[in-house]
């Protein structure tokens, strides 16, 4: 029974040391005729595994989208 | 003493008539004809003259080169474009002759481009959707101001579409909201009572979510995100027993199913912006009936 407890306890440790906060980098670039500029933007994931996170992080993404000479892309990093 | 009488007298003339303004015009020109497609049609334009100097009164007469078609007054209108000679005559019978050319004005479409969403660039103008932009008319010589039953119709339409048999009408001033991403050519046509006509195109381009492409899509199937409600709005030609629709992440993650019985609905879709893929199913055979991608 101390055995299993411990055992119990030690999951338990292991699974709350995993999910902590995690930055989330949103980088807008922006390239075009007249202007060109890059901004980035940080968002906190809370209390989330770092493999989830970094699945809600990219869920950030925007594809590059190009209107004739203007092209704008968003990438998200964790 | 009959010398100096002689020598006065002639000074006297000589003053005299070097005191004598020479005939000369003291106004002299011509208003544009404007733009006509047959004979019949009338340009509008004119010519008008005025003498000064000389010996009053004068006579005017005007005389266009091209068919000799004359007018005894100083004032000439209802002209077609062409060389029109003025000779003007004193009372003296003195003569002064010039000629005028009355040209033609082409009408010119053109409209401006208003809004605080869109920023002016090389080829057009640029934002990010939803964009409310305002259009001003400033056509030019579209309506002679000599005639003023000049009725111009301007044809306007914010998104023409290529190989369009004619564009939808609007007013002259016209407030429009793009609500999708895309580029865009807003374009006006102009057509004078004379049948002449001008149009103008400008490319508005805009970021943010797509309407479907034809090629990605299904012509009975129109997707609208509205992604202030968290809500997609799905519109359907063709509803039978229903349709199933799904709808994907890029990565290939089912993230929505609902099947469809009206031919618009609104489904509530919490995915991030960007793009996502849909399919379309008639509900009871499970067959394909449309696909494609659409921005959120």
């Amino acid at each position: 029974m101390k055995k299993l407890t411990f055992i119990l306890f030690g999951i338990l440790f292991i699974v709350t040391a995993c999910k902590k906060n995690h930055t989330c980098t949103c980088t807008e670039k922006y390239t075009g005729l007249e202007k060109n500029y890059e901004t980035k933007t940080d968002s906190i994931i809370e209390g989330m595994k770092k493999d989830d996170a970094k699945v809600l992080c990219d869920e950030g993404d925007i594809p590059a989208q190009t209107i004739m000479t203007e092209t704008i892309v968003t990438d998200c990093e964790l | 003493m009959k010398q100096l009488l002689l020598s006065f007298f002639y000074l006297f003339t000589g003053l005299t008539t070097f005191s004598q303004e020479e005939l000369r015009f003291v106004e002299l020109g011509s208003e544009s004809a404007y733009c006509r497609i047959y004979d019949y049609q009338n340009g509008n334009g004119s010519v008008y003259a005025s003498a000064s100097g000389g010996v009053p009164d004068y006579s005017y007469q005007w005389e266009n080169l091209s068919t000799g078609e004359t007018s005894m007054s100083s004032t000439w209108g209802g002209l077609n474009p062409g060389d029109y000679r003025i000779t003007v005559t004193d009372n003296d019978g003195n003569t002064l002759s010039e000629t005028i050319t009355v040209d033609s004005l082409n009408p010119i479409a053109n409209f401006d481009v208003i809004s605080d969403d869109l920023d002016p660039i090389e080829w057009g103008y640029i934002g990010t959707a939803p964009a409310t932009v305002t259009f001003v008319n400033t056509s030019l010589y579209f309506a002679n101001p000599l005639v003023p039953i000049a009725d111009t119709i301007f044809y306007f339409q914010p998104e023409a579409t290529e190989g369009g048999t004619f564009y939808e009408s609007y007013p002259l001033l016209e407030t429009y909201t793009y609500n999708y991403g895309g580029e865009f050519d807003a374009c006006m046509v102009a057509l004078t009572d004379n049948g002449c006509t001008d149009t103008i195109c400008k490319t508005i381009g805009l970021f943010g979510p797509l309407t479907i492409g034809e090629e990605s899509s299904s012509n009975l199937i129109t997707i609208t995100s509205q992604p202030n409600s968290n809500q997609i709005s799905i519109k359907q030609a063709d509803v039978k027993n229903g349709n199933l629709v799904k709808i994907y992440r890029l990565t290939g993650q089912l993230i929505l199913q609902e099947e469809i019985y009206s031919n618009t609905a609104l489904l509530p879709f919490t995915g991030t912006r960007g793009i996502y893929i849909f399919e379309f199913y008639e509900n009871d055979s499970m067959q394909l009936i449309g696909s494609g991608k659409f921005n959120y």
